[in-house]
C-alpha cells in the first residue's frame, strides 16, 4: 500500500499528514522519515518554548520516536499534528515536575536561557525581557507554567489547551488565573 | 500545532539529517521490542490455552449422579437434578424426585438436611416437599432440614415460598421459617428412627386415633385376616397380617428400589386395609402417581387421585392430585368433567402451578 500512496502524491512533501501515517503504520520507513523531518522543527520550537533549559532537542527526538512508534492509538491519522503536540506537551510537564521536584529539595539549578539559540533577529531589549519573563516562569508550577506558555506563547485557544493537556476547559481557566496571579506576584517583587 | 516564526529555535538541514540518522535506529529497536511482546503475549496465550485443555484432559470434571424420576439418594453426597440443579445431601438425609416433566421439578426430603442450588428457570417449576412444607423456588440457594420435630427453610441467595397448608410464607435471603410438623403417629422404634411422610390435614384423620389401632378393612391381599380374630376370647382380635406400617414401608422401600408396580401394590393393599390412616391420602396419592406415570392405567389413576383430594384436601400435593385429575379427564375426553375439576383447581389454586397450563385442556 506505501509504495501506491508514494506513487499517487509524488513527493512526499506533498503528501498530507494522514497519507503519510497510513504508510508509517503499515511500516514504511520513508513514511516515518518524512513525518519525523516534517515535524521535527515544529516539536523543537515547542519543546523549546516550554522548557528552554532542558535540551529542547533531546525532548522533541523523544517526542518523535514515541510517536512514530505508537502510531496504533493514532485515532485519527490526520490529527498527528495535535496528537504530536500533546505527546511534546505530556513530555515536557514530567521533565518540569522532576525538575521542579529537585529545585524544591536544592538539587535542581537555575533556569538560564539562551536566546541566540532559540530564534535570530531578537533586539537586545527583547532579549533582556525574554530572559526575565522565563526566569519568572522558572518559578511557576509546571502545570501552571505548560498552560500559559500554550496559551499565551503558542497562541492556542482554550479549547485546543485542554485538549492537549488531556485536562478540561474549566482546568485550563483555573490553571492560567492561577499562573497570572503568581506571575504578577514573582514579577511584582522582581521589580 | 501552531507555528510561532519569532520562537523557533534555528535547525539546520544538516543537524535535521542527524537527528532523524539518530532517530531511526531508535525506533526501529522499539518497533521490534513491541511486535516481540506482541508475539510474547500471544506465545502466552497459546500456551495457557494449551495447559488447560491439557488439564481438562487430564483432569474431566466431576460427573455427579442425576437423578431420574422415581429414584432416591441417600447422603451424604452431591446429587444433580434435571437442569444442573445440585443438591448436596447432609449424612442421614434421604431425597426422592417425585416428579420430573417439562414443567414440573418436583422432589421429596424424607428426612435429613438437604442444600438445594437452583438456577433460574421459569419454564420448570421446582418444589421440595418436606413433610406437610413445600418449598417453591424459581432460582436461588436454600437449605431444608427435615426433622422429626419438624422442617427449617433457610434462604442463602433469592427468594422461596414456602407453603404448609393454607400458611404461605415468602422468605427472602438470609431468613429462615421452622415449621413444627404434628407429631408422628409411628410409635415404634424403627419408625421414629426413619419418619416418614405423613398426612394430618385430613379432617377424619384429625378425629381418629392413631392409626396403629385403627379398623382393617379386609385387604385382598391378606385374607387371612378376615378369617382371624380373637372375639370369643373377649380380647381384641391380635394383629395379624401386614400392620400399616408394614405395608407402608414395604410401598417406600419398593418406590426407593424403582420397583414401581410392587409399590403401587402396597399402596393398593395400604389403602384396603387401613382406610382410615392418616397416611391414606398420601398412598392414594402415590399410588395414583404410579397408574398414571407407569401402568397408564387412566380409570384407576383417576379413582385414586379423586380419592387423594377427598383424603387430604388441603395436603401439599393436593395442588398436583387435583391437576392430575384435570389431565386424566381431559385425555378421557370427557369435556364437562374436565371443566368442572378445572373449575374446582381454579377456585382453590387460582395463581397455581399449574393454572395456566390447564387453561389450554379441556377441548379448550
Amino acid at each position: 500500500m506505501g509504495d501506491n500512496v508514494r506513487r499517487l502524491f509524488g513527493q512526499t512533501d506533498e503528501m498530507p499528514d494522514g497519507a503519510l501515517v497510513q504508510a508509517a503504520r503499515d511500516g514504511q520507513a520513508w513514511a516515518q522519515e518524512a513525518l519525523f523531518k516534517r515535524y521535527v522543527r515544529v516539536a523543537l520550537g515547542q519543546a523549546w518554548r516550554l522548557i528552554p533549559t532542558e535540551d529542547p532537542e533531546d525532548l522533541a527526538q523523544d517526542a518523535l520516536v514515541h510517536a512514530l512508534t505508537n502510531l496504533h492509538k493514532l485515532t485519527e491519522p490526520q490529527a498527528f499534528a495535535a496528537w504530536l503536540s500533546s505527546i511534546v506537551v505530556r513530555l515536557a510537564m514530567t521533565r518540569l515536575r522532576r525538575k521542579h521536584l529537585l529545585f524544591r529539595i536544592g538539587l535542581g539549578k537555575g533556569e538560564r536561557i539562551d536566546p541566540d539559540a532559540m530564534t535570530t533577529g531578537l533586539s537586545a531589549d527583547a532579549q533582556v525581557e525574554l530572559r526575565e519573563v522565563y526566569a519568572i516562569l522558572a518559578g511557576l508550577p509546571p502545570e501552571e507554567r505548560v498552560a500559559l506558555v500554550l496559551r499565551r506563547v503558542e497562541g492556542m485557544e482554550l479549547k485546543e489547551v485542554a485538549e492537549t493537556m488531556s485536562v478540561s476547559v474549566a482546568t485550563v481557566k483555573r490553571r492560567l488565573a492561577a499562573a497570572e496571579a503568581h506571575l504578577s506576584g514573582l514579577a511584582g517583587r522582581s521589580v | 500545532m501552531k507555528r510561532t516564526e519569532r520562537l523557533n529555535p534555528p535547525l539546520s538541514d544538516e543537524r535535521l539529517e542527524a537527528l532523524w540518522r539518530a532517530s531511526a535506529p531508535r525506533i526501529l529497536v522499539k518497533e521490534r521490542r513491541a511486535r516481540a511482546r506482541r508475539l510474547t503475549a500471544v506465545a502466552v496465550v497459546v500456551v495457557l490455552a494449551g495447559a488447560g485443555t491439557g488439564w481438562r484432559v487430564s483432569h474431566p470434571a466431576i460427573e455427579l449422579p442425576r437423578l431420574a424420576e422415581g429414584q432416591l439418594a441417600e447422603g451424604p453426597r452431591m446429587v444433580q437434578l434435571a437442569d444442573e440443579r445440585v443438591v448436596e445431601l447432609g449424612a442421614e438425609a434421604v431425597l426422592e424426585v417425585d416428579a420430573a416433566r417439562p414443567g414440573q421439578l418436583e422432589v421429596r426430603l424424607q428426612h435429613g438436611r438437604a442444600r438445594f442450588k437452583v438456577t433460574k428457570n421459569r419454564a420448570r417449576v421446582f418444589r421440595v416437599l418436606a413433610g406437610t412444607t413445600e418449598v417453591r423456588v424459581v432460582g436461588t440457594t436454600f437449605v431444608v432440614e427435615h426433622t422429626k420435630d419438624g422442617v427449617v427453610v433457610s434462604v442463602e441467595e433469592g427468594v422461596v415460598e414456602v407453603r404448609r397448608g393454607e400458611e404461605l410464607k415468602r422468605l427472602t435471603r438470609g431468613t429462615s421459617w421452622a415449621v413444627t410438623e404434628p407429631p408422628p403417629v409411628a410409635h415404634s422404634d424403627t419408625e421414629a428412627a426413619e419418619p416418614v411422610v405423613e398426612e394430618p390435614e385430613s379432617p377424619r384423620a384429625q378425629t381418629k386415633a392413631p392409626h396403629r389401632h385403627v379398623k382393617r378393612a379386609p385387604s385382598p391381599s391378606a385374607p387371612r385376616e378376615a378369617a382371624s380374630g380373637g372375639a370369643s376370647t373377649g380380647l381384641p382380635p391380635a394383629p395379624e397380617g401386614p400392620s400399616a406400617e408394614d405395608l407402608f414401608r414395604a410401598a417406600v422401600d419398593a418406590r426407593r428400589a424403582s420397583r414401581p408396580h410392587a409399590a403401587a401394590q402396597a399402596w393398593s393393599d395400604f389403602l384396603a386395609s387401613f382406610p382410615d390412616d392418616p397416611r391414606a391420602g398420601l398412598a392414594a396419592f402415590e399410588l395414583g402417581r404410579i397408574e398414571m406415570d407407569v401402568s397408564h392405567d387412566a380409570p384407576g389413576a383417576l379413582r385414586a387421585l379423586e380419592r387423594a383430594v377427598a383424603l387430604s384436601p388441603t395436603a401439599a400435593f393436593t395442588e398436583d392430585a387435583m391437576a392430575r385429575v384435570v389431565q386424566l379427564l381431559d385425555q378421557r375426553h370427557d369435556s364437562g368433567a374436565c371443566k368442572a375439576a378445572r373449575a374446582r383447581y381454579l377456585a382453590r389454586y387460582a395463581q397455581g402451578t399449574y393454572a395456566s397450563s390447564l387453561s389450554s385442556l379441556c377441548g379448550e
